[in-house]
């Protein structure tokens, strides 16, 4: 089974295309395998994808503010449906207004994503950091 | 020259004689009995020398007796990898005796050994995928000493591992979904209609009918799906069409279409084969009328006791024709029960959800609201041309159920196959595609 797949989308009721495909062009680029599920993405699809590629990382965007409501209960139903050491990374405008980065960062890391990312985030700081988590160095 | 071509069905054994001159496929005669179930050659035999006492050029037949080819599915996932399968093994002529998501458990083996499928297909992972769950599955099946045939068609890169389970006893194939959301199943159709062929035909008691006839049989659904694909390729305004076959046992549904998505629509699943078959095993006008009334609370408006009496009569002698005004109606009745399930199974759905861009509409399968015709066949539908059958199916349309919009045909122009020659010049699709098309459409009335 092959880790270095990524099943990538946009979570909710979310249609913000641009920047999914500026994710699936970066890491396919850099030879992982791209399972890209587009927008509008459910919980259960992105599990169901996960499950069937047999992906290291599940990659959760979200860019409406919708984040906090959308993404809540993904591990656990990752853990319910066997993938109990999958890594979940989130990124986006997660919530509305301006709350600091931190306390959305410790508010998703409590949800049990493994990394949180604000919008600005450097793509090769992501790249890094998943080599770092699917153990591939 | 003359064509023989003979069907034997769960309930009747038809046969045609056509002729072919030019290019161009007619009628010579048509006959049918009720089908030999303990010898099935006996009544090819009996319609053969009723249709010529000459040897025809040409012969083929095909058959959906004794219980037709029946198929258990192993996937992963329900919409993903076992979706596929079941589309795989609907389009190889298959019917569907029983499904397993997420693997096998051992209930799930108990309950394929006793129901007798002819195969089981094991599907499941997208290739450098999911393993674990496929190769359990595939030892469950190993050591169930399963007696008949096991195709693997799924996660491409353990089959290896899954060759050496079986000790080679399993035919192995390519992936029918390789990456996400791609569906490839032909080489799996193909691989289970050899199968059939192979394995199969002495076990159906086709054997000696193949001796008879001195040609290999074809399931049925295969005659089908052969002359639906002709009749796409070949017949100008015919390129988005479907068929009901309402039979004894079963109920297929058959439609052509190559959908363009429209904007503002979101898709959502396995893109949908351009010739799709479903096959309903629990919806039947003889064989299976008792399973057809279990979907009844679909139709509130059937009268209850009647029909319950009306199946246990006909449960007793499949080959029972209505005869009063009653027994015609609960005929009737059943028709459109058979006929509404299949087709809301067969179609796909739309959800309308607001998002912040506004309302986008989310599909799921085969959108046929604007087909424009549709074919009805079988012996019941054949034998009375009930144009008000399909919108009496349908009362009240669009067709909201949960607040998901039900993508069934609105108003589709109706034609019978009222010769009921479908199933036989679907025999000869594969050999004239042009002339069978060209004849099938012309035999209709409607």
């Amino acid at each position: 089974m092959d880790r270095k797949q990524i099943v990538l989308g946009v979570i909710g009721f979310d249609c913000h295309s641009v920047g999914n495909r500026i994710l699936d062009y970066f890491f396919t680029e850099k030879g992982y395998k791209v399972h890209n599920l587009g927008v509008m993405v459910s919980q259960e699809e992105f599990i169901d994808a996960a499950q069937e590629t047999g992906a290291g990382v599940i990659m959760v965007s979200s860019l409406y503010g919708h984040g906090e409501i959308d993404c809540e209960g993904l591990r656990d139903k990752c853990i319910e449906r066997g993938l109990d050491d999958i890594l979940l990374y989130v990124g986006g405008n997660l919530v509305v207004g301006k709350t600091p980065f931190k306390s959305v960062e410790t508010k998703f890391l409590k949800m049990g994503y493994d990394r949180v990312f604000s919008p600005d985030t450097d793509l090769e700081v992501v790249n890094n950091l998943l080599i770092e988590d699917l153990k591939l160095g | 020259m003359y064509l023989l071509s003979i069907d034997i069905g769960s309930t009747w054994t038809k046969g045609a004689l056509f002729s072919m001159e030019n290019g161009v496929m007619k009628l010579v005669s048509r006959d049918a009995i009720p089908t030999t179930q303990e010898n099935l050659s006996e009544g090819v035999f009996e319609i053969k020398s009723r249709l010529t006492s000459k040897t025809p050029d040409m012969v083929r037949f095909s058959s959906s007796a004794k219980g037709g080819l029946g198929i258990s599915v192993i996937g992963l996932v329900q919409d993903l990898s076992l979706y596929a399968g079941k589309l795989a093994a609907w389009s190889s002529g298959g019917k569907l005796i029983s499904v397993h998501a997420n693997g096998l458990t051992q209930s799930g083996m108990n309950e394929i050994l006793s129901k007798h499928p002819d195969i089981i297909l094991i599907t499941g992972g997208t290739d450098g995928g999911h393993e674990e769950k496929i190769i359990r599955a595939a030892t469950t099946v190993q050591e169930s000493r399963f007696p008949g045939t096991v195709v693997y068609a799924g996660n491409s890169h353990i089959q290896e591992i899954i060759s050496k389970i079986f000790k080679n006893r399993v035919v192995v194939t390519e992936n029918i979904m390789p990456s996400l959301g791609s569906f490839q199943g032909e080489k799996a159709s193909d691989i289970i209609r050899k199968v059939f062929l192979s394995e199969i035909v002495e076990g159906k008691g086709l054997g000696k009918v193949r001796e008879i006839l001195g040609c290999d049989p074809v399931p049925t659904p295969v005659s089908m799906m052969n002359l639906v694909d002709s009749i796409t390729r070949f017949n100008e305004n015919w390129g988005f069409f479907g068929a009901v076959d309402l039979g004894g046992a079963t109920t297929d549904v058959y439609s052509s279409s190559t959908e363009d998505y429209t904007s503002g629509i979101v898709f959502r699943g396995l893109p949908e084969p351009l010739i799709k078959r479903t096959v309903e095993g629990d919806l039947g006008m003889r064989v299976s009328s008792k399973n057809t009334i279990e979907n009844m609370d679909q139709n509130p408006e059937t009268d209850n006791t009647g029909i319950q009496n009306w199946v246990k009569q006909i449960s007793q002698d499949f080959s029972k024709i209505s005869q009063s005004k009653e027994e015609k109606y609960m005929d009737r009745e059943l028709a459109r029960i058979c006929i509404r399930n299949s087709m809301l199974r067969h179609c796909g759905e739309i959800e309308k959800v607001w998002t912040t861009e506004g309302e986008i509409s989310v599909q799921k399968g085969r959108n046929l609201k604007k087909l424009k015709k549709l074919v009805l066949t079988g012996g019941y539908l054949s034998q009375f041309s009930d144009f008000s059958i399909y919108s009496s199916s349908f009362p009240g349309l669009p067709l909201i159920v949960d607040s998901k919009e039900k993508l069934i045909p609105q108003s589709p122009d109706i034609y019978f196959d009222d010769k009921y020659l479908w199933p036989l010049i679907g025999n000869f699709a594969e050999d004239f595609p042009e002339a069978a098309a060209a004849f099938a459409v012309e035999s209709l009335s409607g």
